[in-house]
């Protein structure tokens, strides 16, 4: 009877207390885009959300100020109606001159926070951030629904890699790789946000370097992360045609000596768009060949060149250098001496089908 | 004291089905009396021809014939055979009673059990009748071993319980267990199937029945055949079978009659459905008040814009749509068939589409609880179906109170019970623990028999 | 108690015990200790164990420990007990529930562990078989997370930095917790089974390749800068992981962790139990109780970082007296009585 009457009261305590971690899903609103911009200490964060009402969906935006992140989130909660929810976050969104300064300390939060999300795309805006919340242009649909399907096409068409929340952190601290994460800029002839290339970051800051968007490709490419495709096209002068490749896989072999790196990449390509049909020849073929691999390194070297420019090792050769080459390693600060190594860059193109009819 | 007419009235509280005449037999006169509502008189006079024949010739067993039997006399005696619906004759000076076993039948027909429907495979079941039903066993196992015993329990020794296995297969010590287990039976209650089932289980208070019900005889047959033991009793047409396990309760005799294929995707199917019966609500509840992160973010917005004006908290709502569907399932059941069809209607689709109409539950809510329903009825037991219904309950309390965490202590507790069950002194979890592969297989997927047979060549079974 | 085992289920019981306390914790210790040693001091522990266990195998039987010893085992799991208590109060206050007095969810904790060890001890032994299928779907999602790993990360091992060695040594021992249950249930197995030789060899490889696929993964997946600020680095990993059904698979994970820590509890009281009902007859009931109120009393006082901390911190040294020196030290007092 005892123990009868015990459970009772147990029960009951539990009743009468109720349920202290409730977060009603109801309660929440939940947002699958922020914009952070300011420099630390002084955070504007805005967010975009969607908001339910009559069984119609429609979206808002809200923005908040306070000395961090989580501060402005708390400023951004006493002007919308529900608390505002990370745990949905799609697209975090940052001003090119916050990632100028030193702001991995305005990201902890979101990456450290058990609730949230961080498999977020991360992406650099310039200028503005007001003007990315309510583009000039005409939008067909809702910033919170264009940004992340914007860059889920960046990752399905390799024009970016690794630019989810963790990735970014991951790449951020490990001295021996740099960041490179997608730019957008507002397109002046339609007022639409586009992704216009890659900002390049060194160490923990980004360099106010970009890469165009083909270049981004090819930096993919070479750090052989390629996803479902990789398009790039080529003009070909000579023959006063163009020729759009799908590059399906990528070799790469990195070949590190004393103060020189050797690169050499195998590319399996197929070709999308040659108007000259004349590929069933064989010798076309190898004459096609011959261009695309020149083009290629062209590009390869277009981008090392930059990357070194911004002393941003953002395809990762540190990573090799640190764990087979301590001497190279220790020579001092990984990008100082990345950006003065000779590297050099070799391509080996295999034609494995043409895409187009012949 | 010799017995007289007036004694044998006294014996039965003079009531007045009692035929009671005395009657000439070659070497005295004895007194025969039955109940005239329980023996067929027209047989009884053709027997008791036979039975005079038999004493004039002065055989020594003369009162032994294919329905008849001979007990000395005394009162307790009487009155049991009486009562059994035999007819007693009493030779007061010779003072023994001739017994005659000429029972006049009230049998409907063998026909399927409601509840049981199979598909393909025999239509015939169980009657109020336990020798018909007996018959029915019988007729499906031809063999020697097929044991059937008899046992009378409670005080007035007038309630048989009849148990049945085969000899060969059957552990003997498993026989012996019951044997004593049901001598040990001591209520004068008139007791029904359900009543026997708890003198016979060993956790009353589980929710989990663990003993199979049944109404079909292929059903029981192919459960002897793997050395279960059956139980009887008379005017029912119930069958108890154990030792059970857990998963018996979720096979059908139409997983044996279909392909393997088939069988096998129902028998998985079932089992989802059982893990869906218990869980979903609970699951949704934990989702929608403490886990929201976990939704993926193309469903999130619909469960938000489903959930976002319902007043009240998702473990109230699934409350009173639970309610309200066990309430329709239990009017269905009592009313009958063409109304009961009606309620169901009116119940599930129009009161279902109002409700959420109303705002009082979201529509999500009304999918995963007709999920569940559906599921749990999925289940081909009767009364692992109610055992299921019930047990989602406490795990949508633990959700609502704790999420995940809620959940997973249920699921404790529930493993921890079920290791502990026994059924008939074996173990009620069986192909999972004690751990036994091949078993363990065939609980998620009929295989084809003939792998069976090839298997039990191998490993010699006793046959 | 009477009971026994078969070598599936006592080998089972083992990897629990060895397991349930320390699986999500340690590689975070480990790499913060040996750095990128890691991985080749834990390939030494490995071998250690399997030493270790041999050696247990071959002196079992010289095992008679006398009632003050046995006191020091029962204090080691109690401590153990409330170790692994106090770190499931800690990681659900912090990824779920952080409002929720740690004492209600301990009561519900405590409940089942009590109810369980109220039950016969068929029960207790079987009970580790609910967690076959969750250590098969830890494989399967580590498995997931191979394309992401950076396999240079393996590299450059700095082996010649004796302390930083000796420190990731000490630090992986914690995997080996739960060793000396062997000892006390080894008695328990059926008789002529022959454990030395492959029994031993497969259970100790597979507890290894346990304990390694784990540190790989959270060595590869992290960088070494980063181990730092994810201390259940395993969740976190999971937590990297897009699937289309559902987000957050660490959080699933978090409650198999859970369940698997809680059942971990529920057999430590049984040994302790054991050991206990060994020693002294009747009244088992009420040291059951005992126990249990102790497990529900102490962990909420040292579920807060700091304390976690303080509670940790003895544990390998506690260990390696309780696993290693202790058991020699009985068969040396033993071998002196035989002859």
């Amino acid at each position: 009877m005892r123990i009868q009457k015990g459970i009772i009261i147990v029960i009951l305590t539990l009743f009468l207390s109720g349920c202290w971690d409730e977060t009603q899903y109801k309660d929440l609103t939940i947002v699958p885009l922020i914009g952070i911009e300011g420099e630390e200490g002084d955070i504007t964060a805005m967010f975009a959300f969607p908001t339910f009402q009559n069984g119609q969906i429609e979206y808002s935006s809200s923005q908040g100020k306070g000395i961090s992140t989580r501060a402005a989130r708390s400023d951004a909660n006493l002007q919308t109606m529900e608390a505002l929810d990370m745990a949905h976050l799609e697209v975090i969104l940052m001003s090119a001159d916050l990632a100028k300064t030193d702001f991995a300390p305005s990201l902890d939060m979101f990456f450290r926070t058990p609730r949230n999300r961080i498999t977020s795309y991360m992406a650099i805006v310039e200028g503005d951030m007001a003007t990315y919340f309510n583009p000039p242009g005409k939008m067909k649909s809702e910033v919170s629904y264009f940004y992340p399907e914007l860059l889920r096409t960046v990752v399905l068409y390799s024009y970016g890699a690794n630019f989810t929340l963790q990735d970014a952190m991951k790449t951020m601290f490990d001295p021996a790789i740099d960041l490179a994460l997608p730019y957008l800029q507002i397109n002046e002839e339609t007022g639409i946000p586009k992704v216009v290339g890659s900002a390049l970051f060194s160490k923990q800051r980004y360099t106010g370097i970009t890469l165009s968007s083909s270049e981004s490709i090819s930096s993919v490419i070479m750090a052989n992360k390629i996803n479902k495709y990789a398009r790039i096209t080529f003009e070909w002068e000579a023959k006063q045609t163009q020729i759009t490749v799908n590059v399906m896989r990528v070799k790469k072999n990195w070949k590190i000596g004393t103060d020189t790196i050797s690169a050499s990449y195998d590319l399996d390509i197929s070709v999308e768009e040659y108007a000259p049909h004349n590929l069933h020849e064989k010798k076309k073929r190898e004459e096609v060949t011959a261009f695309l691999e020149t083009s290629f390194k062209e590009h390869f070297d277009a981008v090392i060149k930059k990357s070194q420019e911004a002393e941003s090792d953002i395809l990762g050769f540190g990573r090799k250098v640190r764990a087979f080459h301590s001497g190279l390693w220790n020579q001092g600060d990984w990008q100082k001496t990345y950006a003065d190594l000779p590297i050099e860059v070799e391509v080996n193109v295999r034609m494995k089908l043409t895409n187009i009819a012949e | 004291m010799k017995p007289n007419i007036e004694h044998v009235k006294k014996l039965v509280y003079e009531t007045d089905d009692l035929f009671v005449k005395m009657i000439d037999w070659p070497f005295e006169e004895g007194i025969i009396c039955y109940f005239t509502t329980l023996v067929d008189g027209g047989e009884l006079n053709k027997q008791l021809a036979l039975l005079k024949r038999q004493a004039e010739a002065k055989t020594q067993n003369w009162a032994i014939s294919a329905a008849s039997s001979s007990y000395p006399y005394t009162d307790d005696k009487l009155q049991n055979l009486l009562s059994l619906g035999e007819t007693a004759i009493i030779f007061p000076n010779a003072n023994i009673i001739v017994a005659i076993n000429l029972k006049k039948e009230q049998a409907r027909t063998t026909d399927e059990p409601e509840n049981e429907h199979v598909i393909t495979g025999s239509h015939e079941g169980f009657i109020e009748n336990k020798d018909t039903n007996i018959a029915l066993i019988r007729k499906r196992l031809l063999r020697a071993d097929f044991v059937v015993k008899n046992l009378y329990t409670g005080n007035k020794n007038s309630d048989i319980v009849t148990y049945a296995y085969i000899a060969t297969v059957a552990d003997p010590q498993l026989v012996k267990m019951i044997d004593n287990k049901l001598s040990a039976i001591s209520s004068d209650e008139f007791f029904t199937p359900g009543q026997l089932i708890e003198y016979m289980e060993e956790h009353t208070w589980s929710p989990f029945p663990q003993l199979l019900v049944t109404e079909r005889p292929d059903r029981v047959a192919s459960n002897l055949l793997e050395g279960r033991i059956v139980l009887l009793m008379d005017n029912s047409p119930t069958a108890i079978l154990g030792p059970v396990t857990l998963f018996s309760f979720f096979q059908t005799p139409d997983d044996f009659n279909s392909r393997t294929l088939v069988g096998s995707f129902y028998r998985l199917l079932r089992i989802f459905s059982l893990i869906t019966a218990i869980f979903l609500p609970a699951f949704y509840v934990s989702v929608v008040s403490f886990h929201s992160e976990i939704l993926p973010i193309e469903i999130s917005k619909q469960v938000k814009l489903a959930i976002n004006e319902i007043p009240y908290r998702p473990f109230l709502e699934a409350f009173i749509l639970e309610i309200f569907i066990e309430l329709i399932r239990e009017a269905s059941m009592r009313l009958p068939t063409p109304i009961g069809q009606t309620i169901a209607i009116v119940g599930g689709l129009v009161v279902g589409d109002a409700i959420v109409s109303a705002g009082l539950v979201s529509n999500l809510m009304v999918i995963v609880v007709a999920m569940t329903a559906i599921s749990s009825f999925v289940i081909p037991s009767a009364e692992m179906n109610m055992t299921i219904r019930i047990l989602r309950f406490p795990f949508m309390l633990g959700a609502a109170l704790f999420g995940f965490f809620g959940m997973v202590i249920g699921l404790l507790l529930l493993f921890i019970h079920l290791l502990n069950l026994r059924s008939m002194g074996r173990p009620y979890f069986s192909p999972v623990i004690p751990f036994d592969f091949t078993r363990f297989k065939d609980i998620f997927v009929r295989l084809p028999f003939l792998r069976f047979l090839r298997n039990g060549k191998k490993k010699g079974v006793r046959e | 108690m009477k009971f026994s085992l078969t070598p599936i289920q006592f080998f089972l019981i083992i990897f629990l015990l060895q397991t349930g306390s320390v699986f999500i914790t340690f590689q975070t210790r480990l790499l913060e200790g040996a750095g990128r040693n890691a991985w080749v001091v834990f390939i030494m522990t490995g071998i250690l164990h399997y030493l270790l266990l041999l050696f247990y195998e071959r002196q079992h039987s010289r095992f008679l420990p006398g009632p003050f010893v046995l006191l020091l085992y029962k204090m080691y799991w109690i401590y153990i007990n409330v170790l692994s208590l106090s770190n499931i109060l800690y990681s659900l206050a912090i990824w779920l529930y952080p409002n929720t007095p740690s004492i209600v969810l301990l009561l519900f904790i405590v409940f089942v562990s009590f109810y369980a060890n109220c039950c016969k001890p068929d029960t207790i032994i079987n009970l580790p078989v609910i967690i076959i299928p969750a250590i098969l779907i830890f494989f399967f999602s580590l498995v997931f997370v191979f394309p992401d790993l950076e396999w240079t990360w393996l590299f450059p091992l700095d082996l010649k930095d004796v302390e930083l060695v000796l420190n990731g040594f000490l630090i992986s021992q914690v995997t080996v917790v739960g060793a000396a249950s062997f000892l006390f249930l080894r008695k328990r197995v059926v008789s002529d089974v022959k454990m030395i030789g492959w029994p031993i060899a497969i259970y100790a490889s597979f507890w290894f390749l346990f304990f390694f696929m784990s540190l790989i993964v959270v060595q590869l997946f992290f960088p070494l800068e980063t181990i730092a600020i994810v201390p259940q680095a395993l969740l976190y990993l999971l937590k990297s992981q897009k699937v289309n059904f559902v987000e957050r698979l660490d959080l699933f994970f978090l409650f198999i962790w859970m369940m698997w820590s809680m059942i971990t509890v529920i057999l430590f009281a049984f040994l302790i139990r054991l050991v206990h009902a060994e020693t002294n007859s009747g009244k088992q009931y009420k040291f059951n109780l005992l126990i249990h109120m102790v497990f529900l009393l102490v962990p909420p006082f040292f579920a807060t970082r700091d304390r976690l901390e303080m509670l940790r911190e003895p544990l390998v040294y506690l260990h390696l007296t309780i696993v290693v020196v202790l058991p020699i030290f009985v068969f040396i007092k033993n071998r002196r009585k035989t002859i």
